[in-house]
Parts: C-alpha cells; structure tokens; sequence
C-alpha cells in the first residue's frame, strides 16, 4: 500500500522546516529525495519513522496514520523499515554480528542458529563475510556502512531508508553502495528511500527523485523528467553537482 | 525569565514521563536481564573502591574530630562510636556514596547515552524493534536501585572500621567501649538511611538517562550534558535528602 505523506509541516525553535509536505512512496519503486542541506531531508525520514511527532499533517503506512498511535503500536510500523543512517549508527558496545543480529532477536521468535545462518546470509550480500567478531571501532567508513546496511537488511524489512548513503565515501566504495541499492531492489522488490545531495547516486538508483527545497517537494518525477526540469532551483541544484 | 521557567518546566516534565514509561516497563516486566547485571556490574565493580575509601576516610576523619571535639570540651573522647555510627548510616554514608556514584557511573552513563543519541543509534533502535526507554533506560533503573544501597551499606561498614581505627589508635577508646556505641543503632537508623539510598538511585538513574536521552550538537553537546547531569544530580541528593530525613524522622523511622 505505501507511504502517503500528506500536508506534514514541522518546526523547530520557530523555525519552519517542513511546511505542508506530500509525497507518495510507491511499493517496489526506489524513490530519492534530493535537496541541500539543512532542507529537511533527515527530518522527513525522522517522521516516517516515527520518531519526531508531526506540528500538522499526516503520515499514512500501508493504510495507517501513524501520528495517531501509542508506542506499543508504533513499534510495530517501525518494524516494518530498515534504516542506513548516516552515521552508521552501529552499537559501539556489539560486534559486528551482534549488531546485525540485534534486530532478529528483537523481532522475529528465530534461534540461535537461524540468526546465525541469516548473518552470514546478509554480511555476504555486502562482502563482509568474515568479519563477525570485529569490534565497531576497528571498522573504516565504508565498512561500518556496509555492516549498518546488512543489519537493516536482516530482518527483511517492507520499506529500507538510506540516509545519504555515500556520503564520506570513496567514489568506488560509493559506486559499490549505489550497486547494492540497485541490486536489493531487483532481489528483493523492497521499497526503497533514498535522502541525498549525490546527483550521480541520484541518477543511478532511483526510479523517482523528489526535490525537497524551501519545506515543500517542489518537483517530482522519472530521471528523465528531473534532468530535463524547468524549475530554475532544481536546474541549479543539478548543476552544481557537475552532472551533465 | 519566562523563557528560561518554560524550558526548565519542559524538562522536568519530560523528566517525568520518561520515569513513568520507565516504571511502567518494569512493572510490565519488559526487562533485558543481559543489559541490567552488565549495568549492575558496571556500576558496582567501578565504584565499590571509590565508595569504601570514601567511606573509610569520612568515619576516620568523623572520629577524629569529635574525638578532639569532646576531649576539649568534657576532657575525654566521649560518644565517637555513636557520632560515626549515626553519622555514617543516617547522612554521610548514603549522601556521600551517591555522590560518588553519580560523578562515577552518572557520569559515564549520560556520556554513553548521549554519544549513542548524537550518532543515531537511539533512533537506530526503533527501527530494530526496541523502545529505546526499555533497551536503555529499565537497566540503568533497575541497576542503580539494586547495586547502590549494597555500596551503601560498604561505605557504611568501611566508615564504622576507619573511625575504630582513629578510636583505637590516636583516640585511646577501648574496642568495646566503641562497639557498645555503635550497637545502640536499630534496623530503623539502617532502613532510614536504605530508603533515601533507594530514592538517591531513583534519581541519579533519572538524571543520567534523561540527559543522555536529550543530548544534541555532538561532542560538545555530549560534555554538556555530562555537566548537567552530574550538577543536576548531586543538587538533587543534597536538597532531597533534608526533606527524606525530616519526613522519615516524623514517621519515627531512624
């Protein structure tokens, strides 16, 4: 059924960040949002998470506005997403296959062995086999990104969010990232969000781009239609990502 | 003004609904066993010998100077096991622990808390089906309450053996004449100075989390926090423990 965000408008310290925002995100497709910094991208995949609480509007999954449910129910919708944070966000005090096996002792009743066969499984799909009992601290960028994206694969979630995932990253571990997004698609038919400022990732991964610009999606569209824009801002934006 | 009343209002009630959902958790029995003995460890093995050598110099220096106190007034060291005994086990003994603790593993816990808020990986848990409050939070409580009134009564112990020490060296009190003292105490002077352990815990295991829970802005957001959290506490233990020990006194416990 997908996420409808409609009229979500969000503020902080007076300052208006989100100002009656609508988007729809399809099942199966790979959507990215484009935008600058400090437009409210991370803001946007905060509320569809759940975590921050919508000023007005709604956000609607599979059918459910989940500005209207208590914690018990909304870790139940929150469940359904995977997340590759910026950051990583991995747990400094697990290993790399406690991390990844966190979200399957936590949401599905598998033993010790399954979660075991489904680690390797997943630290596989992103070359990382091998590296299970390696601390956190001991993984460079690009490796944490990698071991972030298999834990949020792990549990075979409905919706995965990446959080500007190449930022930081070499361009051929970049290139590897955006092949991954492309590849789980295809593989696993998973809704896919992607928050960005690479134009290049942009074009690769996605089967929409939004631009978020000024609070609002000011322009959405197919690769073609968001190169071939009019809207001067997005032109701009395009622009000085060097993108032909 | 009304400014800074707002905020600090904001806080207090943010405080508290996070120390609702927290006991709500617990009674509902949402608790993770492996995280609450790490956190009982944690807080019990790093702080065991700060709270036994504070304790030992507290009863030294205690008999000490009552010691000297009475022999100048009545010509002899008179009443030094009844002073540290009560002392000890009534004020300084869970006043001083508490304070240690929270400069200790308060301390450590709002610093962990708040780099794990700062890089994402509280929001991280959501997404991995635990509410953060119950992964983070009902440990730390339940950690506290547990391992705080058994450093407690360490402190309480070393500070009774470190002022027989003065009594018997420096003071000349015979062991026996000290320990009659020390014996007059009843269970209702050790529950007395247990029950305002037990709400030091409550709040020292609040202060932490919230901060940690509430920290932005990086590393400095996170030295920030730490700060805040520790004065916030300490002044906590202070003011709370005037109103427990005139409350307890008028309910004749202690």
């Amino acid at each position: 059924m997908g996420i409808e965000i409609r009229d979500l408008s969000k503020s902080f310290n007076g300052k208006e960040v989100l100002k009656g925002l609508n988007l729809d995100i399809h099942d199966g497709e790979v959507l990215t949002v484009i935008g600058g910094s400090g437009q409210g991208k991370s803001v946007l995949f905060k509320h569809v998470l759940g975590i921050f609480k919508p000023d007005g509007g709604s956000i609607i999954i599979d059918g459910v506005d989940i500005s209207k449910l208590n914690d018990a129910e909304l870790l139940k919708i929150q469940s359904k997403f995977g997340m590759l944070f910026q950051s990583a966000a991995l747990f400094d005090s697990l290993n790399v296959y406690e991390n990844v096996a966190f979200g399957l002792r936590h949401l599905t009743s598998m033993n010790e062995i399954a979660i075991k066969r489904r680690v390797t499984e997943v630290l596989a799909m992103v070359s990382m086999q091998g590296n299970e009992l390696l601390s956190v601290s001991s993984l460079s960028g690009g490796m944490k990104k990698r071991v972030a994206l298999a834990r949020a694969l792990a549990t075979s979630p409905k919706y995965l969010l990446y959080d500007e995932p190449t930022t930081g990253l070499d361009p051929l571990l970049a290139e590897s990232i955006n092949d991954l997004i492309l590849d789980l698609n295809k593989q696993t038919k998973i809704s896919s969000v992607v928050v960005t400022h690479d134009m290049h990732s942009a074009f690769k991964v996605s089967h929409r781009i939004a631009f978020l610009h000024d609070g609002l999606i000011q322009e959405i569209g197919t690769v073609g239609e968001i190169k071939n824009t009019k809207l001067e801002s997005l032109r701009n934006f395009i622009n000085a990502g060097n993108i032909e | 003004m009304n400014k800074y009343m707002e905020k600090t209002f904001g806080e207090i009630g943010e405080a508290s609904e996070l120390f609702y959902k927290t006991l709500h958790a617990i009674i509902r029995g949402h608790i993770n066993w492996k995280n609450t003995i790490d956190q009982m460890l944690f807080i019990g093995v790093n702080s065991v010998s700060l709270a036994i050598l504070c304790g030992f110099f507290t009863g030294m220096v205690l008999a000490l100077q009552t010691g000297e106190t009475f022999r100048s007034v009545f010509n002899e060291p008179i009443y030094v096991g009844l002073a540290v005994g009560y002392s000890m086990v009534l004020e300084l003994g869970p006043v001083l622990t508490s304070i240690v603790v929270t400069g200790r593993a308060g301390a450590a816990m709002t610093a962990e808390i708040g780099t794990m808020k700062v890089t994402e990986q509280i929001d991280a848990l959501y997404t991995l089906g635990t509410e953060p409050v119950e992964y983070i939070c009902v440990p730390r409580f339940i950690a506290f309450m547990v391992v705080l009134p058994f450093l407690v009564v360490f402190s309480n112990c070393a500070g009774i053996f470190g002022g027989l020490i003065v009594s018997l060296y420096k003071l000349s009190i015979p062991f026996s004449k000290y320990w009659e003292e020390i014996k007059q105490m009843g269970l209702s002077d050790l529950f007395h100075g247990l029950l305002k352990t037990l709400v030091f815990a409550l709040i020292i295991a609040s202060i932490s989390c919230y901060n940690g829970l509430v920290t932005e802005g990086g590393a400095e957001g996170v030295g920030k926090a730490t700060t805040k959290a520790v004065v916030t506490a300490m002044v906590l233990i202070l003011t709370t423990d005037f109103f427990m020990s005139s409350l307890l006194i008028s309910m004749g416990i202690g």
